[in-house]
């Protein structure tokens, strides 16, 4: 009965709370705004059907993880009102019994989640049925998808959230204790997931919001599961419910165990053990003074007084904030965390990198508007703080005295924000220490203090201060707490996922701006100067965010708007009306001087603008694509490149020629976007008939028609200067230190390019163009005339640039020499190139060799000279494995140029391949797997001369299969060679390693795959798979005659189809079912070693015998699992005692056996004592539960 | 003259909250130095009133003047030279009672670190809490938080002090101590005491007013109301159940369970008879007339006599 009351009135107290209905209101937009501004496109691209199980499923964690602060509210509530309004006195001594209490209480918390959580589905319904989505992306409605969803997802967090929630309110005696637990939950399911996220089942267990397990289910799961498969209560989710579900019951029963109907204060005495003395009040000891004793002292007022008064309550403001639990203590702990993810975050594909400052830091930072998990609970703290801040001495009861006080509200509202910037700044301290510590600890690398200062409390930590200043102006201005902090909450989501929402002007969002950067190798660069703007315009706006915060400062007792208004009118003095008019002035000056930036001197254009313009182009000009045009066969360039000045000139002629069967009389030329190209000059009489301003495109119709065999030169001129900056900052083009650009941006483009249309089936639908697929199919017989950069070209230049620096481009420096206080460098190619080259500027480091007739020059950053060897090495065994099994490298040089950035990536134009700074700071030397990455990566790169650049595949399905797998699979062969079995083995491994992280095994086959799995992985091992069946050479062979046919150039280009006759060619009939298996269907194996166990026979040897399990079966690309039979030649290995350090022994047998579907024994005989043995143990064939395929051996009697 | 200097004027100041109650209706009193009473009972605007003339609300109507200072408009000048102690206060419970009172300190303007220490020294010496003065004020008790209050209220030398009911949560004898402390305060500064404790005014207060419904009923020198009444208070001592018909007959305004028997206390400009003993009147024979709408009527007789003198 009493049970039932405290529910009841627990329950319709909350119910007619309109905050309650807020809560409800946000988590019904929330979700509604996942949907629609997240998956809603991704369900136009075709990647899911929206109302497909795992969507819902997804889209519900994403609503409950940003649920739970409003839970946090609703189970804090319940928990501890009666102590915050202090009738615990009435309610603890009425004789209720503990159960009642608690247990009617905790319900009534439950309940209304689980009501406000209703949101979700009505939202997802919502989005889903009302809001106009289109029938095609949606699937058959299936009441099952939102009963699992919510019984399955929704129902256990709520009950988890609530229950932890309630019970750390309940034993704190405090609402915060809520807060605490809502945080703790938040961080468990996004900081946790990522955390472990290599370590999958325990990324699953321990994240009680099943936030981890479903969102991987999302990315993990094949088309066919993600449009139809339910989420079902199986495996490690559902061990991951019921390890939640005895948590949050443990913790009920020991809140009901510790709790206590008592007074706080009497209990925390107790605790605290200390006992007040009595206060006996014997007349004599209450002398108190008479007014004659009073201190005559007066206050004196002025300016000097209120900064006193600011650093007085700012101080005690910080102290109270800093010494809570919640303050340095949490932050503290979060820096540790963050430190301690430093070593695990820098590295690049397992291998470790230098700590270098720059590279630390970036990941120690992280932009408001890019939240990353620490910095969102940082954010999350600052709201918190600040409500904190705001509403302590009204909640203490101080507030009447201290409102009294003759201090100015300006005092009163910059102490509550300096105290929590305070705080922040202590935050920023953690985290330069945390760095510095984490480079020591990790060695090779010394911090730089200046850096570290700069970037922290110079760049990072204004942007956290902006927050606080909006998270303390929403409290001031709300003036309800858990509402304000609802608000800035909302407030928060909206500048962290604006972009989704199709709000990408940075003048739009709050504290928005374009990213800085700083690498050793151009420091900040051009990225400063936007940055800069961009801050100073949002410092206007919080000043006045300011002057609002004073004018709406609630001292008074009354809070309606009305009076709220009324004061602010009488506070809005002279001196606030000319701070206000400064901001409004600074606002519009530095708005006005970032929108001529970003509107004016560039073009700004929204994703949508930009999809237009595409389209535009292919609406417009596809009818030109089968115009014939002259090609081009040499280019001439005159460079002069002003790094400082970050301007570039560049007067160029092209020798271009028709080599087609007919006249051509019309010229499609295409100049570069954003500069200036002009003097466009034929050497015969021609005029411009077309002048597309908007595409950056002209035609020009010849007086006489170029007839077949006939050439023509095109002259122009190209003038870059970089004008002030854009949305999305400065151009990094021309920079004081690493200047880059490419041919394919900025110099002229003769004919239709395929590559400008859109692609997504999504995008080109919503502009109303006709659908085709994202990649021509490889049986397009038509698509076979395109290739990436068809010319190939006699390349021709002179470059110049600031005396200090260096120009790279392709080809033999042919002299170099200085005027004017200019360096200049003559290129000239030895042989024609592929279109695509890049001119670099900067002051480079230079590293020499040679191999034969071709120069090696690695031009580096100066001082990263750590694997400068290395790579000169791998250079010279690659050339020398890749001309001896292709053919001739066909340059006088080979060199690999460095530019400035954060990655790691390499990409091979011909004869410079680029790599970014990052690369130069890989570590192999302390990679624990003895892996050689920067070994590996350098024979890739080498072998894409003669696979992509001398090779050029048709641009259709399976053209990865052609470069990227050929230079891995040759990358292969080139340690094999020249670094010995164990190096080829480690990158064996390495390739292997992609097996094991989870992801959808549909998929297309190898010869049509376009995906980064298949074409860097699947491929390479795939073809080294094969090479140890029909041999090394064989396969050699077939890529040899591959390179020989195809090298020239001509049209058609090569695709997947012209490997796999090569490959047949060489394959005995045999093993041509292999073959098929590998390239032309997506095929899986699965082997296992079910027991394995060997005794000695009488002549000494061992009898091994397998028990082994198999099975075949075939994916399709929607993710259809057939089972095939299987009828293959499978290695059987066994293998002696493991090495030092667990490493697999050497092999006694490894031989082919021909094995069915099925379990089945295998008896071998070797010479030694045996300790493992299994199936496929070099993981020839594709099965991605590789650690079963071995036993340990059972000896025997 | 300085007295008359810092006075606080109250000129037809009205009040109605949000939710319709009229809080202070055309309120206006004249307040010299010296101690001055507030009394009324509970809900009668008192504390609206206090937290009015404490900057801390905003009068729909009306203006109050402290000497040349415009309270309602110029809110810094009056809280540089105001104390105030509501009637119902928290404090941080971590917080020592010195380093509070210090803080306060320096809200209060007093900026010189050496004279801080005095000050603070001698308030909390004077409020008795010397001894105490480290302990955490969570683990303080009503009265000596009380007294804490008072301690802050009186930093700064205030020449305007408001105390809002400030003797209910003290004991018999610390209510003596303090309101000693602020009879001496009120010499030379003008001192409200807001109460319902007719004894607080009675003891202190040369002037007074009752305050009732938001309305003021009556303003007076303190000890002229209780000169006015004398001779028109009668008493007895009756049975409980015959009060309805005492009722009925006499103007009651008081009666008080005495010893299992009620004594009631009657207006009468006359002898009333029936067993009805006169005496002397006292303060709370001024209250309870006022708040039963007899006291009203001396005063406009007693104008009436002087003018027709």
């Amino acid at each position: 009965m009493k049970f039932q009351r405290i529910f009841a009135l627990e329950f319709s107290y909350q119910i007619r709370r309109a905050v309650t209905w807020l809560y409800f209101a946000f988590v019904l937009g929330f979700t509604f705004l996942v949907v629609i501004g997240n998956y809603m496109s991704d369900a136009q691209e075709g990647y899911f059907l929206l109302n497909g199980p795992i969507v819902i499923a997804t889209v519900a964690v994403l609503g409950i993880v940003h649920w739970l602060l409003v839970g946090a509210s609703v189970a804090g509530d319940a928990a501890t009102r009666d102590m915050q309004t202090r009738m615990h006195s009435l309610t603890f001594t009425a004789p209720t019994s503990k159960a009642a209490y608690l247990g009617g209480r905790f319900l009534a918390a439950f309940a209304l989640n689980v009501l406000i959580l209703l949101a979700i589905p009505a939202a997802i319904l919502i989005a889903i049925y009302l809001s106009g989505v289109e029938a095609e992306i949606l699937g058959p409605f299936r009441l099952a998808a939102y009963l699992t969803t919510y019984f399955y997802i929704v129902l256990p967090n709520a009950f988890f959230a609530t229950a932890i929630q309630f019970s750390l309110a309940a034993l704190s005696r405090r609402a915060m204790g809520s807060y605490l637990g809502g945080a703790l939950l938040f961080v468990a399911a996004y900081v946790f997931g990522m955390v472990l996220q290599d370590t999958e089942e325990w990324g699953i267990l321990v994240d009680p919001m099943s936030f981890t397990p479903v969102m991987s289910n999302l990315t993990n799961w094949s088309p066919l599961e993600r449009d139809t498969r339910l989420l079902l209560l199986e495996g490690s989710f559902l061990a991951n419910r019921l390890l939640w579900l005895s948590v949050s019951l443990g913790m009920l029963a020991f809140t009901y165990v510790r709790f206590r109907l008592a007074l706080p204060e009497t209990g925390r005495k107790q605790t605290s053990g200390k006992l007040l003395k009595p206060d006996v009040a014997t007349p004599d000891r209450l002398n108190w003074g008479t007014g004659k004793a009073l201190p005559n002292v007066r206050g004196t007022y002025g300016f000097a007084t209120h900064l006193r008064q600011l650093r007085l309550i700012t101080w005690k403001s910080f102290l109270q904030l800093a010494k809570s639990v919640t303050g340095l203590p949490l932050l503290a702990a979060l820096a540790l965390l963050m430190g301690a993810t430093i070593q695990g975050n820098l590295k690049s594909k397992g291998v470790p990198l230098l700590p270098r400052t720059d590279f630390v830091l970036d990941l120690l930072t992280a932009p408001l508007t890019q939240p990353e998990p620490f910095w969102i609970i940082i954010a999350l703290l600052t709201i918190y703080y600040a409500g904190e801040l705001v509403w302590r001495e009204r909640e203490t009861g101080l507030s009447e005295i201290a409102n009294a006080a003759p201090v100015p509200e300006w005092v009163l509202f910059l102490s509550r924000f300096l105290a929590p910037s305070l705080v922040l700044m202590v935050w920023h301290a953690f985290l330069i220490t945390v760095g510095i510590v984490a480079q020591a600890a990790l060695g090779g690398s010394y911090p730089e203090i200046g850096l570290y200062l700069q970037v922290i409390f110079g760049l990072q930590l204004v942007d956290c201060l902006l927050f606080a200043l909006l998270a303390v102006f929403v409290h001031v201005l709300v003036n309800q707490k858990f509402v304000a902090h609802l608000v800035a909450l909302i407030a928060y989501s909206f500048i962290a996922y604006a972009s989704n929402l199709g709000i990408d002007h940075k003048l739009f969002l709050f504290a928005s701006s374009p990213r800085w950067s700083y690498t050793d190798m151009a420091g900040f660069g051009s990225s400063l100067i936007p940055w800069l703007w961009f801050k100073v315009y949002w410092v206007a706006w919080a000043l006045l965010l300011a002057v609002l915060v004073r004018l709406f400062w609630v001292r008074e007792r009354e809070s309606s708007f009305t009076s709220r208004l009324h004061l602010a009118r009488l506070r809005f003095t002279r001196s606030t009306a000319m701070v206000f008019a400064a901001a409004v002035a600074s606002i519009l000056l530095f708005g006005g001087y970032i929108f001529y930036n970003t509107n004016v001197l560039h073009d700004y254009k929204s994703a949508s603008e930009t999809r237009v313009q595409s389209a535009t182009y292919e609406q417009r000009y596809r009818q030109c694509r089968n115009v014939p045009q002259p090609l081009l066969t040499g280019v001439n360039l005159k460079v002069e490149m002003y790094p400082k000045l970050r301007e570039v000139e560049i007067r160029g002629t092209y020798f271009l020629i028709n080599n087609n069967p007919v006249p051509i009389d019309s010229i499609l030329l295409a100049t570069g976007a954003g500069l200036e190209t002009d003097e466009i000059t034929f050497d015969q009489p021609a005029r411009q008939v077309l002048a597309d301003e908007e595409q950056s495109l002209g035609i020009y119709v010849l007086a006489k028609p170029l007839y077949p065999g006939d050439s023509l030169k095109l002259s122009f001129r190209v003038h870059f200067k970089a004008q002030g900056f854009s949305n999305s900052g400065a151009d990094t083009y021309l920079v004081g230190n690493g200047s880059n650009f490419r041919n394919y941006e900025w110099l002229p483009v003769l004919g239709y390019q395929p590559y400008r249309e859109i692609d997504e089936a999504g995008a080109r639908k919503a502009s109303g163009l006709t659908p085709r697929p994202a990649t021509a199919s490889l049986y397009n017989v038509e698509a076979r005339q395109y290739t990436a950069f068809p010319e190939q070209i006699n390349f021709e230049a002179v470059a110049a640039t600031d005396m200090d620096q260096v120009v790279v481009a392709p080809g033999s420096l042919r002299r170099t020499w200085t005027k004017n206080g200019r360096r200049y460098f003559h290129y000239v190619s030895d042989a024609p190139i592929q279109n695509e080259y890049n001119f670099f500027s900067a002051k480079y480091a230079m590293h020499v060799a040679r191999w034969k007739d071709v120069t090696i020059e690695i031009f580096y950053p100066p001082g990263r000279t750590e694997n400068l060897e290395r790579m000169v090495r791998s250079v010279k065994a690659s050339l020398d494995y890749y001309s001896k099994q292709f053919g001739r490298y066909p340059y006088r040089q080979l060199r690999f140029v460095s530019y400035p950035g954060y990655g790691m990536g390499n990409h091979a134009a011909p004869i410079n391949t680029t790599a970014e700074e990052g690369f130069f700071l890989l570590d192999p030397k302390n990679d624990p797997r003895g892996f050689d990455l920067v070994t590996a990566v350098v024979a890739h790169e080498v072998s894409h001369q003669w696979w992509g650049n001398q090779l050029k595949p048709a641009n259709v399905e399976g053209a990865g299969l052609i470069t990227e797998s050929l230079a891995w699979y040759s990358a292969i062969g080139v340690l094999e060679e020249h670094y010995g079995p164990g190096s080829m083995q480690r990158l064996l491994s390495f390739l292997q390693e992609e097996n094991e992280n989870p992801r959808t095994r549909a998929a297309l086959p190898l010869l049509q795959a376009n995906d980064w799995y298949q074409n860097y992985r699947k491929g390479p091992l795939a073809l080294y798979g094969l090479s140890q069946y029909i041999g090394r050479k064989q396969v050699n062979e077939a890529l040899h005659r591959l390179f020989q046919k195809h090298s020239t150039g001509t049209k058609p280009f090569p695709t997947s189809l012209d490997l796999y006759r090569e490959l047949e060619e060489v394959t005995p009939d045999s093993l041509q079912s292999l073959l098929h298996d590998l390239f032309k269907a997506n095929t899986f194996w699965d082997f296992e070693a079910e027991q394995v166990t060997a005794t000695q026979t009488k002549s000494g040897n061992w009898q091994v015998t397998l028990n082994v399990s198999t099975s075949k079966m075939v994916v399709d690309s929607s993710g259809v699992e057939t089972k095939v039979p299987m009828n293959d030649w499978i290695e059987v290995g066994v293998f002696g005692e493991d090495k030092e350090g667990g490493e697999r022994g050497a092999p006694i047998y490894l031989q082919k056996h021909r094995l069915r579907s099925g379990t089945q024994t295998v008896t071998v005989t070797v010479p030694r004592k045996p300790a493992r043995a299994g199936i496929d143990p070099r993981h020839l064939m594709i099965d991605w539960k590789m650690e079963d395929n071995f036993g340990k051996v059972k000896i025997g009697k | 003259m300085e007295n008359h200097r810092f006075g606080l004027s109250i000129g037809n100041v009205s009040k109605t909250y949000a939710n319709g109650v009229q809080a202070l209706n055309n309120i206006s009193l004249d307040i010299p130095a010296g101690m001055y009473g507030l009394l009324g009972p509970n809900g009668a605007g008192k504390s609206t009133l206090m937290r009015t003339i404490a900057t801390l609300q905003e009068p729909d109507e009306g203006q109050i003047f402290l000497g040349d200072i415009d309270v309602v408009n110029q809110k810094e000048a009056v809280r540089q030279t105001l104390g105030y102690l509501p009637q119902e206060f928290g404090v941080y419970p971590k917080s020592s009672a010195e380093e509070l009172l210090d803080y306060f300190a320096v809200l209060k303007g007093i900026s010189n670190r050496a004279v801080r220490r005095e000050t603070t020294e001698a308030l909390l010496k004077q409020t008795n809490l010397w001894d105490k003065r480290k302990q955490k004020l969570g683990g303080f008790s009503g009265g000596m938080r009380q007294r804490f209050g008072v301690a802050v209220a009186l930093l700064g030398n205030p020449r305007l002090l408001i105390v809002d009911e400030p003797t209910a949560g003290l004991d018999p004898a610390e209510r003596v101590r303090f309101l000693n402390l602020l009879g001496e305060l009120g010499e030379n500064s003008v001192v409200i005491l807001s109460t319902h404790i007719v004894e607080d005014v009675s003891e202190l207060c040369t002037n007074m007013a009752i305050i009732n419904k938001g309305q003021i009923l009556l303003e007076a020198r303190t000890l002229e109301a209780v000169a006015a009444l004398k001779g028109r208070i009668w008493r007895k001592l009756i049975d409980k159940n015959i009060l309805p018909a005492i009722d009925e007959e006499h103007q009651v305004i008081s009666a008080k369970i005495l010893s299992g028997r009620t004594m009631v206390h009657v207006y009468s400009p006359e002898m009333p008879g029936d067993g009805f003993e006169p005496v002397e009147p006292d303060l709370e024979d001024v209250y309870f007339s006022t708040m039963a709408g007899c006291y009203g009527q001396i005063s406009q007789q007693q104008k009436g006599e002087v003018i027709a003198l």
